[in-house]
């Protein structure tokens, strides 16, 4: 999956400039930065909910504005914070939604939403539910395993853990991290934690203002930022991860006698 | 009474069904192609809103000589009156609540959603169909909901332009004051509104499947049609149509005519219309027959002023008619019902000259008066200028002044109420209202094809004269119905003997 000297404009607003980007086979890239950064419209373009105003934009070698849009996007599956779970489907008819667009005959898609429900951790009983009767990590779930239906060849998650508590998102993300290895398809995760970020990412990517700053290991981010914003893009992380040490240090010295 | 009922319920609710799934089809083209386009969305939706800005009797009314034009010019055998202007006007009116409901009802769904249908790789149609219509479908279907209701109210509005529904009974029952049918048309009206309400809230709230919305659509559908079936049976044969404007004597003498062909024909009335929507439906061939009056025909009709001699009239009237609309007077029933000044029997005046400018009375009359040549014509030839003009319903005129509400009223030579209510015409002493002979005028097709028909009618020559008229009125005013009041007459009698 590449992107090649891409730019969007919205009128006089430049939301992307000249982005090059390339993700390997099996390759989880987070895209990390600002709100407002750009993160989101570059995933949109994957899928062609936006169009780039200039540049190319090619997945397996093939330019995606080729694809018909609705065809692109049943082979690529999409989570966003939103959710946008289908509030009149219960939850088996919402995880089966892009196998039914695909024409796969009912035991297939019946087999594979209950593989699903468990990949997810999901109970089987939930699947006759309607999205208004579940918590917000199984709503969570649910999401992914619609997007994860149809064996897509990308998957494209945009701060999909944004909205819940801490312990169900810690949850979460290492299933996430845990089933993206297992099925070894390629993911962009878009995400403004760059804890997150580096707990998952086998690459970063970080985005300031519509540029590419920065794209490398979590290691390299960390060690070697390539300009003053990723520098003050990660510094309150840093800061954090210190004083979290130095708490627990501190609690070690009290603990043990000198 | 109960056969009559059912008959009009049938009629109306067979109008509130088919404008309703017209403007269904209709306001959701309308609605989706609006989803699409901001502009056209504008556009409809505002042209929408003017037609409903437009006062309901005036829509249906207007259909009118608007169908006749286009008949006209396309040669298209359109009817200008009947159901199909009234199911225009219907349609027209019932298409914005349901198209505003289609766009607001799937504007209304989460953005979120949307976005999900869209990644989840649906074509435009497959979004429509799996995602915006179920979610949309209750806000829909309360749209269709208001649109029923308003359609079931406003059908009783179908009766002036020459349809049958529940109106007949309001319209006719307020014209020979014969309460008890106003109530009972407008309560009927009402409960049909109110259980088509709850068989729709019942819809409502089991529509959110899309199966349900394919079967609430199947089942409108199947409505429609079923409605158009059974309206179309009785259309076969083909009937024999007598007009009649909206007032008592009208009501009786459309009696009159319906016996003197009962023998004949199957015949239908159609009652409460106004004068030009009268005589526009009979030179299109589209009633049969009516009764007209000699001067409304030379002023209203035939657009002119000049003042002739009741002989004189008579000849210029008929051959005017034949030569420009190919109309033709079977026969003159005997008597005049003129336009007249009326004052209650206190007052001095004697002639129209004793009121003098009338600077101080207040001149009440019926919906046409003050726009008819005769008004101008008084008011040039006496110079009169009233204190106030109030329009109102024939059927509330005499009792407004008998009651002093008004002064002076534009009254009817042969009513009855002159008489009753102890009330007095003025003599027209400078000749500026001209002579109104009743005339039984038929359709251009009918005076060639049926010429049996015109046969009956021409035996209707001189049966009826002035007294004779007025008693009959009176009897009405009294609370008999119109059909009792007309089966004094000869022909009547004749018709009930063969029955």
């Amino acid at each position: 999956m590449e992107l090649r000297a891409v730019s969007v404009q919205r009128g006089a607003r430049q939301l992307l400039r000249d982005v090059n980007l390339q993700v390997e086979p099996s390759e989880l890239l987070v895209l990390i930065g600002p709100s407002g950064s750009g993160k989101t419209t570059l995933l949109s373009l994957l899928n062609r909910l936006i169009e780039p105003s200039a540049g190319e934009i090619l997945i397996d070698g093939r330019a995606v504005g080729s694809v018909e849009p609705h065809a692109l996007r049943r082979n690529i599956g999409y989570c966003f914070q939103g959710l946008g779970l289908f509030p009149h489907l219960n939850v088996a008819q919402n995880i089966a939604i892009t196998p039914r667009l695909l024409g796969w005959p009912q035991a297939r898609i019946d087999a594979r939403v209950s593989e699903l429900l468990q990949r997810v951790g999901l109970d089987q009983a939930l699947a006759q539910r309607l999205p208004a009767q579940l918590s917000g990590g199984q709503a969570q779930r649910v999401a992914v395993a619609r997007a994860l239906a149809a064996h897509p060849a990308l998957l494209l998650l945009d701060e999909p853990f944004g909205a819940l508590d801490p312990t169900t998102r810690g949850d979460l993300q290492a299933e996430l991290h845990a089933l993206q290895s297992a099925l070894g398809t390629t993911t962009l995760f878009v995400s403004h934690d760059l804890a997150e970020a580096l707990l998952l990412a086998d690459r970063i990517a970080v985005v300031v203002d519509g540029r590419i700053e920065q794209h490398g290991t979590p290691a390299d981010i960390l060690e070697r930022p390539a300009s003053a914003a990723v520098s003050r893009l990660i510094e309150p992380a840093l800061q954090r991860a210190r004083g979290l040490c130095e708490l627990t240090g501190h609690g070690a010295r009290k603990a043990s006698p000198p | 009474m109960s056969g009559e009922l059912a008959q009009l319920a049938a009629a109306h609710l067979r109008l509130t069904l088919i404008a309703v799934a017209a403007a269904c089809a209709i306001g959701f083209a309308l609605g989706l192609a609006a989803l699409r386009n901001r502009s056209l969305e504008r556009l409809a939706l505002s042209a929408a809103s003017l037609v409903q800005t437009v006062p309901a009797l005036a829509l249906l009314a207007v259909m009118v000589p608007a169908l006749a034009w286009i008949g006209q010019h396309t040669g298209a055998a359109i009817s200008g009156i009947g159901e199909l202007p009234a199911l225009i006007g219907l349609t027209l009116y019932a298409v914005l609540p349901i198209a505003r409901a289609v766009t607001l009802g799937v504007r209304g769904i989460d953005p979120a959603v949307i976005s999900a249908a869209l990644a989840v790789g649906m074509t435009r149609t497959q979004r429509l169909r799996l995602v915006e219509l179920p979610l949309a479908a209750p806000a829909i279907v309360g749209g269709l909901r208001t649109a029923t209701a308003w359609t079931c109210g406003m059908a009783t509005l179908a009766t002036p332009v020459g349809a049958q529904s529940l109106g007949n009974l309001i319209f006719a029952g307020l014209q020979t004051r014969h309460y008890d049918r106003v109530a009972l048309g407008c309560v009927a009206s009402a409960a049909m509104a109110l259980v088509l309400d709850v068989a729709l809230g019942a819809c409502e709230r089991r529509i959110r499947s899309q199966r349900g919305l394919i079967a609430l659509g199947a089942a409108l559908i199947a409505c429609a049609l079923g409605a158009v079936l059974l309206g179309a049976q009785p259309m076969a044969a083909r009937t024999v149509r007598i007009g009649a404007k909206s007032f008592t004597e009208q009501l009786i003498l459309a009696d009159v005519l319906r016996c003197a062909l009962a023998e004949q024909a199957r015949v239908e009335v159609r009652s409460s219309l106004g004068t030009t929507v009268a005589f526009d439906a009979l030179r299109h061939d589209e009633i049969d027959a009516y009764v007209e009056y000699t001067g409304t025909a030379w002023t209203t009709l035939l657009h002119r002023s000049d003042r002739l001699e009741r002989n004189a009239l008579r000849r210029a009237v008929e051959t005017a008619l034949a030569q420009r609309y190919g109309v033709h007077v079977a026969a003159y029933l005997g008597f005049e019902n003129a336009y007249a000044l009326v004052v209650r029997g206190d007052h001095s005046a004697r002639t129209i000259s004793d009121l003098g400018a009338a600077r101080n009375e207040i001149f009440g009359a019926d919906y046409e008066f003050f726009e008819r040549p005769e008004w101008r014509a008084l008011r040039e030839r006496y110079g009169l200028s009233p204190r106030a003009q109030h329009v109102m319903d024939p059927s509330l005129l005499y009792t407004a002044l008998a009651a002093r509400s008004v002064d002076v009223i534009s009254g009817y030579t042969t009513d009855g109420r002159i008489e009753t209510l102890a009330l007095r015409m003025l003599a027209d002493d400078r000749a500026a209202i001209p002579p109104y002979d009743a005339i039984v005028v038929v359709s251009p097709r009918t005076w060639t094809e049926r010429p049996e028909l015109v046969r009956q009618l021409r035996a209707l020559e001189g049966s009826i004269d002035a007294a004779f008229m007025r008693r009959l009125n009176a009897r009405v005013d009294g609370g008999a119905s119109p059909r009792a009041a007309a089966s004094e007459h000869a022909a009547c009698r004749r018709a009930t003997r063969h029955e």
